[in-house]
């Protein structure tokens, strides 16, 4: 599948200094060297600034040789840092902990990986991703639908009234009832939302709810132009399902869910 | 107001959601050791195994079948109506 120019990009970076390491943000087009002042993570206020390469830049900051855990300060500063950089640009932002040792690996990572870059920050140009989750109360579902289901009912009087013999295959069915119920209630509230919301957006995507309260994790890529328009629709589907559905609306974020680029590391031909 | 958008980098659970396993990402980053330490060195090139940008999405809107129930919604990875629609095939990185 994987094949390979096979030159060699550079020679003796390990010579270089440690303080040298780069850590990586996101990549932008910019042709013109820019800073984004002292907001580096790693604590040391180091300068956040960019790394030039043709038509592309990587947003950096100088580090330490180490590896970033991702602590709570560590992850937000290289949100912040990336969100900062968004207000100007578009970009293609980097997954948490990216370092390289020299500014030589940053342009042969970016010299390596050109076209592919240039091709997907086109596709994200001047767009925007927002989050929205959507959480309800299971509990107060389920009372609903045990009022509203005959068959539900039934089975619950047909349990209560036992008064001898097992009851098991009844509760077992009434648990399987209220199961398909409830799921079938949430692909209709997923379905709905999701739909109206899409409409407003360029490219969409689901991602797996998180905790059992939860029943939709999505993502929107809109056209920065158009995200008022997304605002106001949110607003009106949030609106719509009041007191039944509650809503997380977050962003705007970079394009984290619409950008998967995954690189992997081959060593060159010349230490082969 | 029924909804308020929350900024993006407020909340630590969205961020982690984002930053640690999407946009670009070099696979097995911290286990490479090529000197004795794990870092990226120019030793090793970086190439591209897999892009994948979903913007084929938008153009099959129409298309769509309903969505899966929630529960059965697969890792982190799935799409809806993933399989309705021709995304971009992978490719590798472009030759020279």
């Amino acid at each position: 599948m994987q094949e390979t120019r096979n030159v060699v990009v550079a020679e003796n970076s390990a010579s270089a200094p440690a303080s040298e390491a780069k850590y990586v943000y996101c990549i932008i087009e910019s042709k013109k060297p820019q800073s984004f002042g002292k907001v580096g993570v790693g604590g040391r206020g180091d300068e956040v600034y960019t790394i030039l390469h043709g038509d592309l830049a990587a947003v950096v900051s100088d580090t330490a040789i180490a590896i970033h855990d991702p602590t709570r300060e560590n992850v937000l500063g290289h949100e912040r840092v990336i969100e900062a950089v968004m207000e100007q640009h578009s970009v293609l932002p980097m997954s948490f902990g990216t370092v390289f040792r020299t500014k030589d690996d940053v342009v042969a990572f970016m010299n390596d990986t050109h076209d592919a870059l240039r091709d997907v920050i086109g596709q994200v140009r001047d767009k925007i991703e927002f989050g929205v989750q959507v959480n309800w109360d299971r509990d107060a579902v389920v009372r609903d639908i045990e009022a509203q289901s005959d068959e539900v009912t039934r089975l619950k009087t047909q349990i209560q009234r036992a008064t001898s013999g097992s009851t098991y295959f009844a509760r077992v069915q009434l648990g399987r009832l209220v199961e398909r119920l409830l799921s079938e209630r949430a692909d209709n509230y997923v379905r709905e939302i999701y739909d109206a919301l899409r409409a407003d957006a360029v490219a969409s995507k689901l991602n797996k709810p998180i905790g059992e309260r939860m029943i939709l994790n999505a993502a929107f890529l809109v056209e920065r132009a158009h995200s008022e328009r997304f605002d106001r629709r949110m607003h009106e589907i949030a609106r719509r399902y009041e007191g039944r559905l509650a809503f997380r609306y977050t962003g705007p974020w970079p394009p984290y869910n619409f950008v998967n680029v995954r690189l992997t590391l081959q060593q060159s031909a010349a230490r082969a | 107001m029924a909804v308020e958008r929350v900024a993006g980098g407020t909340s630590l659970i969205d961020v982690l959601d984002r930053v640690l396993d999407k946009g670009i990402v070099i696979d097995a980053w911290v286990r490479i050791s090529l000197v004795g330490i794990d870092l990226i060195t120019v030793e090793a090139r970086v190439v591209v195994a897999s892009i994948d940008t979903y913007l084929r999405f938008a153009e099959q809107v129409g298309t769509l079948p309903t969505v899966a129930r929630p529960s059965a919604l697969e890792a982190a990875s799935a799409q809806i109506g993933a399989s309705a629609v021709s995304r971009r095939p992978r490719r590798s990185t472009p030759q020279s």
